[in-house]
């Protein structure tokens, strides 16, 4: 979804919200039976489904999924190329994770919109007066992750959504390596997180940003905060 | 940006946000013959970017989807000469060089 798009939706979404909440409650929800709406599962965002019965995405992609390729030896070019890069490549595990237990649920609680395209941001919320805000969002499983590194192609990218956009980008790191699997396999403990945020983007480390105690609540008073007033480590 | 392409171990460029991997992956299940997407999507590598290409350039769908494919496409079709493989990051690493500070200024 397109920037403009996405903040035209999110605006939409609120008038609807504030629109509903004016007027009677009651009725609304009266008509609502919880026993025929699933809500809670990961890939529903947490969110009840539209319709009793409705198939989970999980359920869906498993009737249309396909047969697995088979892994590929790397040759010993790609072994180099891949070593020569100062990144490493993302477990398709821990982006099951970061997709279904993060950044949606992330986006509604601060209050923004994930957007589901290609734009140099993940999530993006109005800010207060003429500016918006788009946060690039991390999620950290291991603590060996522990350096965000930005090439300059990549940061050009997000100078050039800046400056159209009028916008300040911020980049949120969720910690979660005392969450993931903190109890088995596929048992997460949310309360274990840790927020590190910075202003801007770039290359650093994470135990080098400002660790956010105050939860979702401090979180959204630093987007706003002006650059010099930011705590060290957050500018 | 939550997921950067790595091309050639050492260009990287914006791939999608998290979502838009997660629909990225969505729609390559839906292929049909396209085992270097399906390989991407799966192990998070490709090393024969050409046939890359001509599976995603096959099929590029509407929305956003499509606009992901097709700046997927472009970036691959600039690779830089000789590379060999693409692999999906999401900008984490350990290099142990001393801390970049920001850089947006002096890109402006």
């Amino acid at each position: 979804m397109h920037y403009s798009a996405a903040i035209r939706d999110l605006e939409a979404r609120k008038a609807r919200y504030s629109s509903r909440n004016a007027g009677s409650d009651r009725a609304f929800y009266a008509a609502w039976d919880e026993a025929k709406h699933p809500r809670g599962q990961p890939e529903n965002s947490g969110e009840f489904s539209k319709t009793p019965g409705t198939k989970s995405t999980a359920e869906k992609s498993a009737a249309t999924k396909k047969t697995p390729v088979k892994r590929q030896e790397p040759t010993a070019k790609t072994k180099s190329e891949i070593a020569k890069a100062s990144h490493y490549m993302v477990d398709a595990k821990i982006q099951r994770y970061a997709e279904e237990h993060n950044e949606k649920r992330f986006a509604k609680r601060i209050g923004g919109l994930s957007l589901d395209d290609n734009e140099p941001v993940d999530v993006v919320l109005p800010g207060l007066g003429p500016r918006e805000h788009g946060i690039e969002l991390k999620t950290m499983v291991e603590n060996k992750n522990n350096k965000i590194t930005m090439k300059r192609s990549a940061m050009e990218a997000k100078a050039k959504w800046e400056r159209k956009h009028k916008a300040k980008i911020h980049t949120v790191v969720l910690d979660d390596s005392a969450v993931f699997n903190a109890n088995g396999d596929g048992e997460h403990d949310e309360s274990k997180r840790r927020i590190f945020y910075r202003r801007g983007y770039g290359s650093f480390r994470v135990g080098t940003m400002y660790e956010v105690k105050g939860g979702m609540a401090e979180l959204k008073q630093l987007l706003n905060v002006d650059r010099k007033k930011l705590p060290q480590g957050a500018a | 940006m939550g997921y950067y392409a790595i091309i050639g171990g050492e260009q990287q460029v914006p791939l999608a946000s998290l979502s838009g991997w997660s629909e990225f992956k969505a729609w390559a299940d839906t292929l049909d013959a396209s085992d270097e997407i399906s390989h991407l999507c799966e192990y998070g590598f490709s090393q024969n970017i050409p046939a890359l290409i001509a599976q995603l350039e096959a099929s590029i769908p509407a929305g956003s989807v499509g606009n992901t494919v097709r700046d997927l496409i472009g970036n691959l079709r600039a690779a830089p000469e000789g590379a060999e493989s693409i692999f999906v990051s999401d900008g984490m690493g350990d290099e142990d060089a001393a801390d970049i500070p920001l850089l947006r200024r002096a890109l402006q």
